[in-house]
């Protein structure tokens, strides 16, 4: 225990005597002692310099060697000092087997820099993820060309392979979701259109609304949640079981033999999904134009031909290309970026699903500025 | 090995390395030399920087300085002059194994093709694995995935092999029976292997001669009895702890009063 002892000397001036208390450890260091004693210890330890006396410890439990670790570690967190005295064998092995170490101080939060010296290093930061993203689109384009001109080789059908899983079977939800979103937009617009006795406009609406925006868009976002995590969730795994640097160092070039065919399978098969996606919203139109409506399926189909363009198909394969090309780079990038380990997987299927939707969103209200403003 | 070489000629030459990830240099100035139909074993603790080098060797990270050769060029690496086996086989999970094993003739452009097919199932029966062609590798034990592994890093017939770590996560006798089956390959198809290892029965059965590196420097280079003989304390102590668990000193950062 530190002990101030005041001396009064010659010349009334104080002389501070320091001592260090002793601690004595009990023969038996048993979960009893350290869930008692050992609480007692560590605030002790952490108010003064202490000695622990272990010369008579003959059994140490494994939640006592906690307890004096604990005990050391708050004293050191406080300035203090927790010391061991002549400590039978016994103790120091236990101690030692499981001696999480001092405070590293690698881990404590270095001094914070200047602000001007943290925003310059925040901007330089993004311009360098920007530099490495075009660096990677670059690769991802030279990638295609290698691929079409036979440069580089992957494994044969590896696009029919990517077709069928990003996008043929990606072919009943897409569908299912559309046909639902179309029939309850169809519903909500219907009984608005019904009170002015506009309900023939309802294919016109329909029409419009799916193939410029809805089908598109929402194909899209399911395409970012479903075919985007899952070109993340395959890069990433590979990544991270060394499979990606083992293609590496048999010349594979990952733009060409892991990129390639999946931006190919999802720039093909968007637009196609998206088109299908679009008629099925429009015909869950026709169910409510004909069924709560009371409309007649020719009307609706004359009016809806009437109110679509050949530019608007045009437009819709554009819009789902560029779509399809920002998911693929996005799931792409994020996967083969990807360092750790299988929480590290998880965590880049949810970035790839989260910028992938946002980055779709910002492309559409540019295309709906370019196009339709 | 062609006709023109000796036995002195040198099949990979690093001089000086420095390489580092970001701020932080991991090696700081190591060479090595590996001859024709030598095994060099790589060695040290954890964070020596032993992968940091073979990562660096294999063209997988950018050196901060120095020289590598391989086969006498510094230039891009002929990827079929090398092998490598990586430390749990990293075999493609999508493919089955003898799609694995055909993968380096595909990227060479001459697979599918019957004569590829042939090598690759003759590689794979030389490593003892003929009957699982059709398996995938999540349908393998750590042991089989590493010989199918280590046929694909074969199929292309490599000057020199790469092996991390290839005892790890395998028992005593699966992890001796792929040392015998290295040297094997190395006898039949007259291989340099650079191997990376802290598995004292494997290098005492493979290693002809070691680099102990520590803290990113080479603190040994030469045979395994010159390091036992006269080896700096930290190599002895290294050995000395892997053959004698007892002999280890339990370390303790608790400070110690009479």
């Amino acid at each position: 225990m530190e002990k101030c002892k005041i001396i009064p000397s010659k010349g009334w001036r104080l002389h501070f005597h320091y001592s260090v208390a002793n601690f004595s450890l009990p023969p038996r260091l048993d979960r009893a002692w350290a869930l008692g004693q050992g609480g007692k210890l560590a605030e002790l330890a952490s108010r003064e310099d202490l000695v622990l006396l272990g010369g008579e410890v003959e059994e140490v439990d494994l939640l006592s060697v906690g307890a004096i670790h604990h005990a050391r570690r708050l004293a050191a967190k406080n300035g203090r000092k927790l010391s061991l005295s002549s400590p039978t064998r016994l103790l120091l092995d236990r101690l030692a087997a499981l001696d999480p170490g001092p405070e590293d101080k690698a881990t404590l939060p270095s001094p914070q820099s200047p602000f001007l010296e943290r925003v310059g290093m925040s901007a330089w930061g993004v311009f360098r993820r920007w530099v490495v993203a075009g660096q990677f689109a670059g690769a991802m384009i030279f990638g295609l060309l290698n691929l079409f001109t036979g440069k580089q080789r992957t494994w044969p059908r590896a696009t029919w392979r990517q077709l069928h899983e990003l996008g043929t079977s990606a072919l009943p939800v897409v569908l299912l979701l559309t046909g639902l979103i179309g029939l309850t937009l169809a519903l909500l617009m219907g009984q608005q259109l019904a009170q002015y006795g506009a309900s023939i406009h309802l294919a016109t609406l329909m029409g419009v609304a799916f193939i410029r925006e809805v089908g598109p868009l929402l194909t899209a976002v399911i395409l970012a949640g479903r075919s985007g995590s899952a070109i993340t969730a395959e890069l990433a795994s590979m990544k991270v079981q060394e499979e990606v640097d083992a293609l590496r160092t048999m010349g594979a070039d990952e733009a060409s033999f892991l990129v390639a065919p999946r931006l190919l399978a999802l720039v093909i098969s968007m637009p196609i999904l998206a088109l299908l996606a679009s008629i099925c919203g429009i015909l869950a139109g026709l169910v409510i134009a004909v069924f709560q409506l009371g409309l007649s399926p020719d009307i609706y189909f004359q009016v809806l031909l009437e109110a679509i363009e050949a530019q608007d198909i045009f437009f819709l394969w554009l819009k789902s290309a560029v779509f399809a090309a920002i998911i693929a780079f996005l799931a792409c990038r994020i996967g083969l970026s990807t360092r750790g380990g299988s929480d590290a997987v998880g965590r880049a299927t949810t970035k790839t699903v989260v910028a992938g939707i946002f980055w779709t969103v910002i492309a559409d209200c540019v295309f709906a500025l370019v196009l339709y403003l | 090995m062609t006709t023109t070489e000796t036995k002195n000629d040198v099949i990979l030459s690093v001089r000086d390395l420095r390489a580092g990830y970001g701020s932080r240099e991991i090696l700081k100035g190591v060479s090595l030399e590996v001859l024709p139909g030598e095994i060099r074993v790589l060695l040290g603790g954890s964070g020596c920087g032993k992968s940091t080098m073979l990562r660096n060797i294999l063209g997988l990270e950018k050196p901060w300085s120095g020289t590598i050769e391989i086969l006498g060029s510094d230039g891009p690496i002929d990827h079929s002059s090398i092998g490598v086996l990586f430390q749990n086989g990293a075999l493609v999970t999508s493919l089955t194994v003898g799609q694995n094993v055909m993968l380096p003739l595909v990227l060479d452009g001459i697979a599918p093709h019957g004569a590829a097919e042939e090598v690759a199932r003759a590689r794979l029966a030389q490593v003892r694995m003929g009957h699982a062609w059709n398996l995938f590798p999540g349908e393998l034990s750590g042991g089989m995935r590493k010989r199918a592994a280590l046929a694909r890093a074969l199929v292309r017939e490599p000057r020199i092999l790469f092996c991390d770590e290839p005892s790890a996560g395998l028992d005593p006798l699966t992890s001796r029976e792929l040392d015998e089956l290295l040297l094997e390959l190395r006898d039949s198809l007259g291989l340099s292997i650079v191997l990376v290892t802290h598995e004292l029965d494997s290098i005492r059965t493979l290693a002809q001669r070691i680099l102990y590196l520590h803290l990113g420097v080479a603190l040994f280079d030469g045979t395994l009895d010159e390091a036992l003989d006269h080896g700096p304390d930290r190599v002895k102590d290294f050995f000395a702890r892997r053959t004698d668990p007892a002999n280890a000193i339990p370390t303790t950062s608790w400070e110690i009063q009479p």
